[in-house]
């Protein structure tokens, strides 16, 4: 058996001489690999600053030659806008008549028009009212189906008509036939003889002579009315059609918004031109 | 005190890591960090330098449009606005108020003569014409009231004509009605056509609305700049008097710049 007679702390105080070394060894390269850490990276922030800080000017560049086009059209809102209530107005002037000439292309000859007028109902709506005679019912049906045909028509409603058609009467004591009647008469008997004392009987009651109903005759330019028998019909169609006027004080009232304090550097009226002298 | 091998590795391990994190969390990483940012952000500045072109053409397709609007408004301006001088059937505001009161009248009286042309255009018979409304005679409030500014950016006359009847065929009356569009110097714009009647006798109601943009340079002085420009006036010729014995002027009044008081002014065109 071997003894070791030496005193531990022999032996560990040569291990801890070596470790000291190696710990030196070891602090001093995390130390350095951390400065180099620091100072790499410092370095390429450095670049990356100074490469965005190069391409701020282009970029600015751009934004201000961006921003000149926006102040260009901008000074011209004004005239642009003007120009524009100027051809809506001219344009204006010939929507209501164009739009009865295409309306009265689809009224029938058989309805006598005696008034028309429109009115807008918004950006895509127009209501068109038509006032006038017609004599049966068969044509307050196809007046209504001709008015359908219109371009743009969304609805057509009617109203006004009386009727006045003859209808087949149920058979009574004295009509033993049932005869059509129009409202309002009774059917003639069925014996020839006392047919013939009703019919004297509703001829000597009956109106004779010219009757001078909605202003016939008349010698002035009074608008005619409804002819005995016929009917005043009142016709409103929807139209998918704008005529909304434009509104030149609402317009440019519209944009007087923080103008108008100041006399307008560059004159009015006109185009814009080199700043005229003060008022 | 005697340390053991492993007590001083790990000493200077510890002194390594405390560098290494130093290195790494107090500067790597954040000047990392900074540093992706600023690139993120070059690259967005680059994305917008590139866009210089587009910028450009931008810009030249501004300038065209804005050519294009004021060709196109300089004609409306030519055939849609009173000329800028009283004796042309105009107006020019660049009088002052008293002045305005009186031009004012005769510019109305002008318009009313043009309406009355117009309403008889087609070959119509005018049963109720439109009239314009008389200018107010208060020098303090015929711009705004009568030119409506500074209530606008710049002097534009407004009537609303009301309703007018005339009485025609349909072509008359359709042709009286688009004619408001050839007005000349006005703009007019007619609704609410209404046709009643019985043909050829056909009555047509409808409302006007008159528009006048007024052409010019300049606006009349306020009142209390023209009373100051007459005050001024009356001292500057008390000053011409004053070796005789007669008041001295008010220091720092001048002249009325357009001669005497009451005298009209002229703006850079010439134009009353």
């Amino acid at each position: 058996m071997k003894l070791n007679l030496l005193p531990t702390s022999v032996s560990k105080a040569s291990t801890a001489k070596g470790m000291y070394f190696v710990a030196i060894a070891v602090a001093a390269l995390g130390i350095i690999a951390g400065v180099g850490l620091a100072v790499a990276s410092k370095g390429a922030l450095a670049q990356a600053e100074a490469d965005a800080k190069s391409k701020m000017q282009r970029a600015a560049d751009a934004k201000a030659t961006a921003e000149q086009a926006e102040v260009q059209i901008a000074a011209a809102a004004v005239i642009n806008r003007n120009q524009k209530l100027s051809e809506a107005m001219m344009d204006h002037n010939r929507r209501y008549v164009d739009l009865y000439a295409k309306v009265l292309k689809h009224v029938p000859a058989y309805y006598r028009l005696d008034t028309i007028s429109a009115t807008p109902g918004g950006e895509n709506a127009t209501t068109v009212t038509l006032n006038g005679y017609i004599q049966s019912f068969r044509q307050y049906a196809d007046l209504s189906i001709a008015l359908w045909k219109i371009p743009n028509a969304v609805s057509v409603n009617r109203a006004g008509y009386q009727i006045v058609d003859p209808v087949v009467s149920p058979l009574t004591e004295a009509d033993q036939i049932g005869q059509p009647v129009r409202p309002g008469e009774t059917a003639l008997p069925t014996d020839p003889l006392d047919r013939l004392d009703a019919m004297i009987a509703r001829a000597a009651s009956a109106q004779q002579g010219f009757l001078g109903e909605g202003n016939f005759g008349a010698a002035d330019t009074q608008a005619r009315g409804a002819m005995p028998g016929y009917s005043q019909v009142t016709m409103t169609v929807i139209l998918a059609e704008d005529i909304r006027t434009p509104d030149p004080r609402a317009t440019i009232a519209a944009g007087a918004t923080g103008g108008g304090a100041a006399a307008p550097p560059n004159g009015f009226g006109g185009v814009p031109g080199p700043a005229a002298a003060g008022r | 005190m005697k340390l053991s091998p492993i007590a001083i590795f790990l000493l200077g391990l510890m002194l390594g890591v405390i560098g290494l994190s130093y290195g790494l969390f107090q500067h790597f990483l954040p000047n990392t960090n900074d540093a992706n940012t600023y690139r993120a952000w070059g690259e967005k500045l680059d994305a917008e330098g590139a866009k210089m072109p587009q910028a450009i053409k931008r810009v030249e397709n501004a300038k065209e449009l804005v050519e294009e609007i004021s060709d196109k408004w300089q004609v409306t301006v030519s055939r849609k606005t009173p000329p800028s001088s009283v004796a042309a059937g105009g107006i020019n505001v660049a009088v002052n108020p008293y002045d305005l009161t009186v031009d004012a009248r005769t510019f109305r009286n002008n318009i009313q003569r043009h309406v009355n042309a117009q309403m008889k255009t087609g070959g119509v018979t005018v049963i109720v014409g439109p009239e314009v409304p008389m200018p107010p005679d208060d020098p303090e409030t015929i711009m705004a009231s009568y030119f409506n500014y500074p209530g606008s950016q710049y002097p534009v006359a407004i009537f609303d004509l009301g309703q007018v009847t005339v009485r025609g065929t349909f072509n008359q009356i359709s042709e009286n009605i688009r004619a408001w569009s050839r007005m000349p110097n006005y703009l007019a714009v007619a609704d609410g056509l209404v046709i009643t009647g019985t043909a050829p006798n056909l009555t047509a109601t409808y409302n006007v609305t008159l528009t006048a943009f007024v052409r010019g340079k300049k606006i009349g002085a306020p009142i209390e700049s023209a009373r100051t420009q007459a005050v001024g006036s009356v001292a500057g010729a008390a000053g011409a008097g004053a070796a005789a014995g007669a008041i001295p002027p008010v220091p720092g009044a001048g002249l009325a710049p357009a001669g005497a008081p009451g005298g009209r002014g002229v703006d850079g065109d010439g134009d009353r």
